[in-house]
């Protein structure tokens, strides 16, 4: 088990007239090699729930095991723990301070205290993997850049810690179709290549649908489901009562076998929808053409 | 990591206290008035008068005092580090002090100046406790309105009031937006393994490039995006606008008056009666 969480619970603002409670008693089990969805409502405690994952947090009340090392346990050892789990905020390329993209992606290696040749390694082959060629980015300027591709620096400059995790939150949140796109088939990549762990925490549906292994669905600050996308979908009472509403695909199959019509519910995109409602024509011109 | 945890500045705590519904106007002079007269406070019973009533009014804002005197914690080091370098080199502004308590060349402290910046220190305490205490319990709007009515006294004299109180107000408000970005943009930076106040001054000073220069853009990036807010909104200043909500005075301000009034005088009575040192 990568990692494993245990019991957590989190309050903001603790011991002031704010005090929010918003994560109570999270249990989590994350494999090596998964790509994993983490959805839910707004406020339901997603992006608190991930900064304890790489020790931004310290858990008060719960366990958080990343590793097989206690993060309570390894308060000293927090930088490691940050270069091993990567991750990636909301629009990351806020963080970006540097000049140039080259510079910028150097920032976590160079924390690393690495030697220079090998900070010029890692920078380029970060850069590689978000989709950017070294040659032509590496001395750009980051002002000169767009937003989607911004957003891709910002990412290498995680990747170039080396983690064996990472975590993106809602990575496409204000991009363009085609810089979601870009994002979405970069995260794939590196997922397949370069056999990354990812957690994948998102508010769309239909980019979490068809990326994911595993979704895990939190709603109140507790996991209220786990499993295949197909199988959390097809729990549509259930998605619909915690505000999450479902994909629109599945809904559209559904409101279609309300209708009598003889289709699989579950369908996670507009091709798969496609091929049942054809298969449900061709069984339905079938059966009048023997009749 | 949570930084606005211990940020009460421009914060509001909605509560339905008297203190609360007092009208913005009443709170703002008689909480000049007060820490005006804090500065005239020399002894250790005044200012114990005067948190008391303080600590009062913080009870009657419901608001709790451990949390009023939370955003005192960043502070802290730095009132007792000031605290020990005015002690350590002041010698020589109390030397004709006959009360050394220790001498080493030129470090010499006296009980007098010890005297003296224990004062200045409470001082500031109740200087930070007094305004936090008007800002939690005065909502933004209540603070522009009154701000912006008791200004407009000087417009004749080519004061802006409106867009005075508006500067006021905006700074303010975005207090506690920005702590939270900063938040956010030093995780940020600590999940690229960034180090954060450690190493020595040059080292320190380094790392916090990272961290000022995204705060920078962002606040000119929320600095735009309000002001195209604002012109899409037609702001022109306060020039013939008019209020949906009225300020007026009720009984419970003149009662406030009244009672502030009453305790000045007591307070100024209580400090001839009671002399220094004490």
């Amino acid at each position: 088990m990568l990692i494993k969480v245990r019991g957590l619970e989190h309050s903001y603002m603790e011991g002031t007239p704010f005090e929010n409670q918003v994560l109570y008693g999270v249990d989590l089990d994350i494999e090596e090699g998964e790509m994993v969805g983490l959805i839910g409502p707004t406020q339901s405690g997603k992006s608190t729930l991930i900064q304890y994952l790489n020790g931004l947090f310290i858990p008060k009340i719960g366990e958080v095991v990343v590793d097989g090392i206690d993060v309570r346990e390894q308060r000293s050892r927090l930088r490691k723990l940050r270069q091993k789990v990567g991750l990636v905020f909301q629009y990351p390329e806020h963080q970006l301070f540097e000049e140039t993209v080259g510079k910028d992606v150097a920032f976590g290696p160079k924390n690393l205290g690495l030697p220079e040749d090998e900070v010029r390694r890692r920078v380029d082959s970060a850069l590689e993997a978000v989709g950017l060629d070294p040659e032509v980015f590496r001395d750009r300027y980051i002002f000169a850049l767009s937003g989607g591709q911004k957003r891709r620096v910002a990412i290498a400059g995680v990747l170039a810690l080396n983690p064996r995790v990472m975590i993106f939150d809602d990575p496409t949140a204000g991009l363009d179709p085609r810089g979601r796109e870009e994002i979405l088939a970069t995260i794939k990549k590196l997922h397949s290549e370069q056999d990354l762990t990812v957690i994948f925490v998102s508010n769309s549906l239909e980019d979490i649908a068809r990326l994911v292994d595993r979704l895990i669905v939190l709603a109140q600050g507790k996991v209220i489901m786990s499993g295949t996308p197909r199988e959390v979908f097809s729990q549509v009472k259930k998605m619909r009562e915690i505000g999450m509403g479902i994909l629109q695909t599945v809904d559209v199959m559904s409101r279609l076998r309300d209708r009598g019509w003889d289709v699989a519910t579950t369908a996670l995109t507009v091709e798969e929808a496609c091929d049942e409602i054809l298969a449900c024509f061709r069984k339905k011109a079938s059966g009048e053409g023997r009749e | 990591m949570e930084l606005s945890k211990d940020i009460t500045l421009g914060q509001y705590v909605p509560r339905d206290s008297v203190i609360h519904r007092l009208d913005p106007r009443t709170k703002i002079v008689l909480w000049m008035v007060l820490i005006t007269v804090l500065f005239f406070i020399h002894t250790y019973t005044g200012y114990l008068v005067f948190a008391l009533f303080i600590l009062w009014v913080t009870h009657l804002a419901e608001i709790p005092v451990l949390y009023a005197l939370r955003g005192l914690k960043p502070a802290i080091p730095f009132i007792i580090v000031l605290f020990i370098i005015q002690l350590l080199f002041s010698g020589s502004l109390f030397a004709d002090s006959p009360n050394v308590v220790f001498q080493w060349g030129f470090v010499r402290i006296t009980t007098d100046a010890i005297r003296t910046y224990s004062l200045i220190m409470i001082r500031v305490v109740l200087l930070f406790l007094s305004v936090t205490i008007l800002t939690l319990a005065t909502s933004l709007v209540g603070l522009t309105d009154g701000m912006e009515n008791l200004l407009s006294i000087g417009r004749r004299i080519g004061i802006p009031a409106n867009e005075l109180a508006m500067v006021m107000v905006i700074a303010l408000r975005f207090v506690p937006t920005l702590v939270d970005e900063l938040e956010k943009i030093m995780k940020a930076q600590m999940a690229r393994g960034a180090l954060i106040d450690e190493g020595n001054f040059i080292q320190r000073t380094k790392q916090k490039i990272p961290i000022l220069i995204p705060l920078l853009m962002s606040t000119f990036r929320r600095a735009e995006d309000l002001i195209v807010a604002m012109e899409a909104r037609c702001y022109r200043g306060g020039k013939g606008r008019t209020k949906r909500r009225q300020l007026r005075l009720t009984a419970l301000d003149y009662r406030a008056i009244g009672i502030t009034a009453g305790f000045l005088v007591f307070l100024m009575a209580f400090i001839r009666l009671v002399p220094p040192p004490w």
